[in-house]
């Protein structure tokens, strides 16, 4: 089993955003910014001294629900001060950027790192199109031209053109190229069926990053092994990933109140504005065309509503004693037999002395514990 | 969630100059108010600028998918002052009764510059007849610490224009434009600020959009903003390379986010089809 640690960088200056979008930023404060992003930073590049495989970094537009618009710059910024963790972009969102900017900065960080970037390709959610006006509509055929396009940026051996229905481009050839061949691994989102097939199709690592139960995590699992099987391979575990809120104390009280707490800011002020634009979008556009049964703000209502217990039960949430996350964690993998674990160790408004704390107990009594999990089934696939 | 006004359906492209605009008579308890209209659809009253009404392109976009009523401020074009009536405030409580005549109590309101003027304080002291409401290049808003407006004919020509070759040619005679000025002083409106609507901007309640131009030099940008800051469901939007005549300057942006918003409503912020064909 590999472990990522991810971290959405919020800006947790303030104690109500609002319900209408955009969030208005007039009470951003630019000193407080400059000491959470310190802090942040130092909080990944902790990561790696903990024992994690990897730091995640992802991107969220005109929010204080995550600072990083361009996390590839925090990438940069990781392969500074890191030497083995892999650089685990998740991601860049592909139907709003131009294709080949990613497949260029993805190469950099590549070479940059010496091979150790895992390339997420997302979509993105609803408020992104808002906030970038990309035609919600064609969220699914710009994601699935670009991301042909980057790949073919990446490997081509030759200069070549690019004549698509959303991108046209005459005479392509970047510098740098990749390090890792035939390309980075990919990394995309499957938190639905259509996703979920997509990511096959691309032998792309799945993640499930937001688990609503371990029923819900097991159908895209299969969904994939359907798709992937239909195209004639086999996937083994280290090709799904499974992402959970994590609070790690010495006494499951403490980490139930911080984990509760910094729930309910993450869905009463971060969250806020982001479901009104959600909202828009969904009702007038075909976003999730492919998906009618997706209701995420339902899904959201309900993660709030639930109690920790029912949300460790479901397989939402890490939380407990190093003890007690061992076992959800090999309770889970029963369940799902996957190989990635993401841990999103700062949920809201959590205090960094607590997230620190907690990812010093996870890497002395977690990790070491449960890291064989998946391990010869991974090896067998391969 | 804040909806538009039930769109006309719209194929093609339809020739605007087809739309023309036909003078009505309205009654109301101060005496007529001389109405113009054109388009089918869903009401909405277009609330002219000093400059009085002339039909511009993203006006007659409108006319595509609405029923355009723009009256003529009593006092303009000819038109007889109405009894009591000698403020901006006052004349928004006209346009309030002729709502109730022309669109059984409610429709969207678009306004620019003076109609701007009027419109906010239309939706302020008659918020149930409004909604959606467009603030374009709102004058009223001009503090007074600032130099005073210049109305001197050159001057005036380049701070209302960004692309002088797109103004309408003038067809009205010199005396109709002096009686319009004249008009303008009767409601207190040559000062461009207007300390009680700035007092009380902030109790609009309708969903609003506000307009500016990038180079209007008339209307402050601090003033656009904090009406952004205190309207509580409003959005400002800066339309690019325009003056103060933004309907003149940039008719295809100005009428295209027009329509967009009107038709939309809160939904104008997500990038799809202006009538979608599905929910």
């Amino acid at each position: 089993m590999k472990f990522s640690q991810i971290h959405h960088m919020p800006y947790t200056g303030i104690n109500e955003a609002g319900l209408g979008w955009p969030i208005s930023n007039r009470r951003f404060d630019a000193k407080t910014a400059i000491d959470l992003f310190r802090t942040y930073i130092d909080v990944k590049v902790f990561a790696e001294a903990c024992g994690f495989d990897e730091i995640g970094s992802n991107e969220h537009h005109m929010s204080p629900f995550g600072m990083m618009p361009n996390p590839n710059l925090i990438g940069a910024a990781l392969i500074e001060r890191t030497s083995t963790a892999r650089i685990f972009q998740c991601g860049n969102l592909v139907p709003l950027i131009n294709p080949l900017r990613i497949a260029e900065e993805y190469a950099m960080l590549d070479v940059m790192s010496g091979g150790r970037l895992t390339a997420g390709l997302m979509r993105g959610i609803p408020h992104e199109y808002v906030a970038y006006n990309i035609a919600p509509d064609e969220s699914w055929g710009r994601m699935r031209e670009a991301v042909e396009l980057i790949l073919r940026a990446w490997t081509e051996p030759e200069p070549f053109g690019w004549e698509g229905e959303y991108y046209q481009f005459r005479a392509v050839s970047i510098w740098p190229r990749p390090v890792q061949k035939p390309h980075p691994p990919l990394a995309m989102s499957g938190g639905s069926p259509s996703s979920a097939r997509f990511a096959a199709e691309f032998k792309a690592i799945m993640g499930i990053l937001r688990v609503t139960d371990l029923g819900q995590a097991k159908e895209l699992i299969r969904i994939y092994t359907e798709q992937a099987r239909a195209d004639g391979w086999e996937p083994g575990p280290d090709r799904f990933m499974v992402g959970v809120p994590t609070a790690v104390a010495e006494t499951f009280g403490e980490a139930k109140q911080v984990l509760h707490q910094g729930t309910q800011y993450f869905f009463d002020v971060l969250q806020g504005g982001i479901n009104r634009a959600q909202q828009l979008v969904v009702r007038n556009t075909r976003y999730n065309s492919g998906d009618r049964n997706v209701r995420p703000l339902d899904r959201d209502q309900q993660m709030k509503l639930a109690s920790v217990e029912e949300r460790i039960e479901r397989g939402q949430v890490l939380c407990g004693t190093p003890d007690m996350v061992v076992d959800q964690i090999r309770r889970m993998y029963a369940e799902l037999g996957h190989g990635h674990m993401n841990l999103i160790i700062k949920i809201g408004n959590m205090p960094d002395d607590f997230v620190h704390r907690s990812m010093r107990l996870i890497g002395e009594g977690v990790l070491p514990r449960v890291r064989s999990l998946g391990t010869e089934a991974s090896e067998r696939a391969a | 969630m804040r909806g538009g006004l039930t769109p006309t359906p719209c194929e093609g492209t339809p020739d605007v100059s087809s739309f023309s605009f036909e003078a009505e008579w309205h009654e109301l308890s101060p005496g007529f108010v001389k109405c113009l209209t054109a388009g089918s659809g869903p009401t909405l009253l277009y609330l002219h600028s000093a400059a009085g009404f002339r039909p511009s392109p993203p006006v007659e976009r409108l006319c595509r998918r609405f029923r355009v009523v723009a009256p003529i401020v009593p006092g303009f074009d000819g038109t007889p002052m109405l009894q009591g009536v000698g403020s901006v405030a006052a004349l928004a409580d006209v346009y309030a009764a002729l709502i109730d005549k022309i669109a059984g109590g409610r429709c969207g309101v678009a306004g620019q510059s003076l109609g701007a003027w009027i419109g906010a304080w239309l939706a302020l002291k008659h918020p149930e007849k409004v909604e959606p409401l467009i603030l374009a290049s709102p004058a009223g808003f001009r503090d007074p610490s600032l130099p005073p407006l210049s109305f001197e004919p050159e001057t005036m020509l380049r701070q209302l224009h960004a692309h002088p070759e797109r103004r309408p040619p003038e067809t009205r005679p010199p005396e109709q434009l002096a009686s319009n000025r004249e008009a303008m002083k009767h409601y207190r409106a040559g000062t461009s600020w207007d300390e009680d609507l700035n007092r009380r901007i902030g109790e609009i309640r309708s969903l609003t959009l506000i307009v500016h131009g990038t180079k209007d030099v008339r209307v402050p940008a601090d003033a656009v903003r904090k009406m952004r800051q205190v309207i509580p469901h409003s959005h400002l939007v800066y339309v690019n390379d325009a003056a103060h005549s933004i309907e003149f300057d940039q008719p295809e942006r100005v009428g295209k986010l027009y329509e967009d918003f009107l038709l939309r409503g809160e939904a104008f912020i997500v990038n799809a089809p202006v009538a979608p064909e599905h929910a």
